[in-house]
């Protein structure tokens, strides 16, 4: 009885063990499979993160221009007005797209012809401090033969505005108004 | 041995007469020993009727069988694997001996290799009716040794450890007790033979002793060789009966005489050693129908535990197996769930398949990103700075430009300049504001002036 009783434990213990041994096998093998899934799945995340790094910077952006209190863009003829002497920029609108958020992108063309070019940096200076910011895209000068400092220059500008919309004409008339 | 005790009491028999050493071994592996008065034994040692747990908690009793009860054999195989020779050397054990196998207990206690390559042992062998009847004498003492070591074994190890062997010196150790005498012969550290007289009444008075112990040395020792005579038993404190024959033998094989320390519990000394150190010989000749009840129990105890202990890992196997699983599907699932998240965030509105995560959230990204763009690029380092260190770098360099046309990454000009080298300059300046610069100059023909042309690449911000 009580031999029978040990090999009953043996056995039992045996079987256990067995299956215990079979599991891990089972297990390891699974895992591999499962931990190569995994790898991929936070290489997906990884790139997913990366993505929304991204988006968030961009969000972040709006969302200083969301904060400003005046979203109209200052016209640029007066700025040209107010920043060069002598110089009445003539003023195109190249592109006009809609962003995020009701935004608008206006890219505009400043010409100014027969122009000291120093006072450019000027003009580039206050364009480029006020609220919604101008920026520059593009810059060709070209110096004049008449006189030295002297010189032909257009500048594509662009900037994101929300309200209105700032056409060569009324731009030219109000710079007019102004003068 | 199922179990590892730490008190061990070595019983010997001498002439009716028990000698009780009580060892203790430290948990360093230090082994001390005291030697028990009749008093002491009967309070202190397991009886014969005492409980057999007694092996793991109250010690273990050893006793041993006399040499002339018993002997030890060297057998030479033929074979050189010891496996093999195990299997054999069982026949070539029947073979030797004067009754069968069968009515024996015998264990192989040591193996050697000869210098053929082949396998030798040394085996440790009794008659069934010696260890029952070597039993009863202790169990007539009052005790029930679990362990029965042999006699000759025990005297050869115990005069190892308390006096170190020189290679290839003789030793013949001589146990003087009250009613026999054992010879343990040897040859630096290998045990040899054993072999045990009666011992005569007087020993000094009767010469028989001294020749029969002669005629046996002759047997195993060349004549004239020297031999390290070691002296220890009951009568080895009888000064006149070991110079005696220490006087006799060294006319033969010349050799030093050593009295051993505490010479009357030498071999209970050598039982305890023996009983709690692992070391060579070690021998129990309770076996199979003797084994003694403690023994039995504990081995029983140690099946048991050894299966409990399969069953739990086996257990713990399943357990950890299962849980290392769920913990991985867990965890998979977890980052599928961020994925989705994350996805749904940046593409909100689409039904995005599984697994095309990455080119559904890139699809609907390309479409958003350009109504977000420009408002980072606001914050981007203006051009109009750039402008400033080109119409400075143009300056510094003192050339004049003529046209100058820049764009976030590139950068045209044109001009003038009075020196060939002042181009140059443009050049190098360029490129430390990052440009990668061609420059083309063309010799000045008709005016003075070397006119130059820029196509630069990079730079911007």
């Amino acid at each position: 009885m009580k031999g029978n009783a040990l090999l009953i434990l043996q056995t039992c213990a045996l079987a256990v063990f067995m299956v215990g041994i079979l599991a891990s096998i089972v297990t390891i093998r699974q895992n591999l499979g499962l931990s190569a899934k995994i790898r991929n799945k936070n290489e997906t995340l990884a790139q997913l993160a990366v993505i929304k790094q991204t988006r968030d910077r961009h969000q972040a952006a709006l969302r200083v221009f969301e904060g400003l209190s005046n979203a109209s863009p200052v016209s640029l003829a007066s700025l040209g007005r107010a920043s060069a002497t002598n110089a009445t920029p003539e003023i195109r609108e190249r592109e006009s797209r809609n962003l995020a958020a009701g935004w608008t992108l206006r890219q505009m063309e400043v010409v100014f012809s027969e122009i000291d070019l120093n006072q450019i940096p000027c003009f580039l200076h206050m364009a480029e401090e006020a609220r919604p910011p101008w920026r520059l895209v593009e810059c060709t000068l070209a110096s004049s033969r008449k006189a030295d400092g002297l010189g032909h220059a257009v500048l594509i500008m662009e900037t994101a505005g929300k309200t209105g919309r700032q056409t060569p004409d009324n731009s030219q008339r109000r710079a007019e108004k102004a003068q | 041995m199922p179990f590892r005790s730490r008190v061990c009491y070595g019983v010997t028999l001498s002439g009716g007469v028990a000698v009780t050493v009580r060892a203790w071994r430290s948990s360093g592996g230090t082994v001390r020993q005291a030697v028990l008065t009749p008093g002491e034994t009967t309070a202190r040692r397991p009886s014969v009727g005492g409980r057999a747990e007694s092996a793991r908690s109250g010690g273990v009793t050893v006793g041993c069988l006399a040499v002339q009860e018993s002997l030890t054999l060297w057998l030479n195989s033929p074979l050189t694997s010891r496996a093999k020779a195990e299997k054999v050397l069982p026949s070539l054990l029947d073979i030797q001996l004067p009754f069968p196998v069968e009515d024996c207990m015998y264990r192989f206690v040591e193996f050697r290799r000869t210098s053929e390559g082949t396998v030798s042992a040394l085996v440790c062998a009794a008659r069934c009716e010696a260890i029952q009847a070597c039993l009863e004498r202790y169990q007539a003492q009052g005790t029930d040794p679990m362990l029965l070591d042999h006699e000759g074994l025990a005297l050869w190890t115990q005069s190892l450890v308390e006096l170190t062997a020189e290679p290839s010196q003789h030793r013949v150790l001589i146990y003087l007790a009250d009613d026999h005498t054992t010879l343990v012969i040897g040859c630096g550290e290998r045990y040899g033979n054993a072999h045990s007289l009666q011992m005569p009444a007087s020993p000094t008075a009767d010469n028989d002793l001294v020749n029969r112990i002669q005629r046996i040395l002759h047997a195993d020792l060349p004549s004239g060789v020297g031999v390290q005579w070691l002296f220890c038993g009951g009568r080895a404190g009888e000064t006149a009966v070991v110079e005696m024959l220490h006087r006799s033998l060294t006319s033969v094989w010349p050799g030093a005489l050593t009295l051993m320390k505490e010479p009357t519990s030498f071999l209970a000394r050598a039982l305890c050693t023996r009983a709690l150190k692992r070391g060579p010989l070690r021998c129990n000749l309770r076996l199979q129908a003797f084994t003694h009840k403690a023994v039995l129990r504990a081995a029983d105890w140690r099946t048991r535990a050894a299966a409990v202990g399969i069953l739990i890992a086996g257990i713990l196997l399943v357990g950890f197996s299962l849980t290392s699983h769920l913990l991985g599907e867990r965890r998979l699932n977890h980052v599928k769930s961020q994925i989705a998240v994350v996805a749904g965030e940046l593409a909100p509105g689409v039904a995005i398949p599984y697994g095309r995560e990455i080119s559904e959230v890139q699809k609907a990204w390309e479409k958003q990103a350009p109504q977000t763009t420009p408002f980072l690029e606001a914050f981007t380092p203006s051009l109009a700075v750039r402008l400033a260190e080109v119409i400075k770098a143009g300056q510094t360099s003192a050339v004049r430009f003529e046209t100058l046309n820049l764009k976030r990454n590139s950068l045209i000009l044109s001009g003038v300049t009075e020196d060939w080298d002042q181009c140059g300059q443009l050049e190098q300046r360029l490129k430390a504001l990052g440009y990668a610069v061609k420059l083309q100059r063309q010799e000045a023909i008709a005016e003075n002036e070397v006119r130059f042309t820029v196509n630069a690449e990079g730079g911007g911000p």
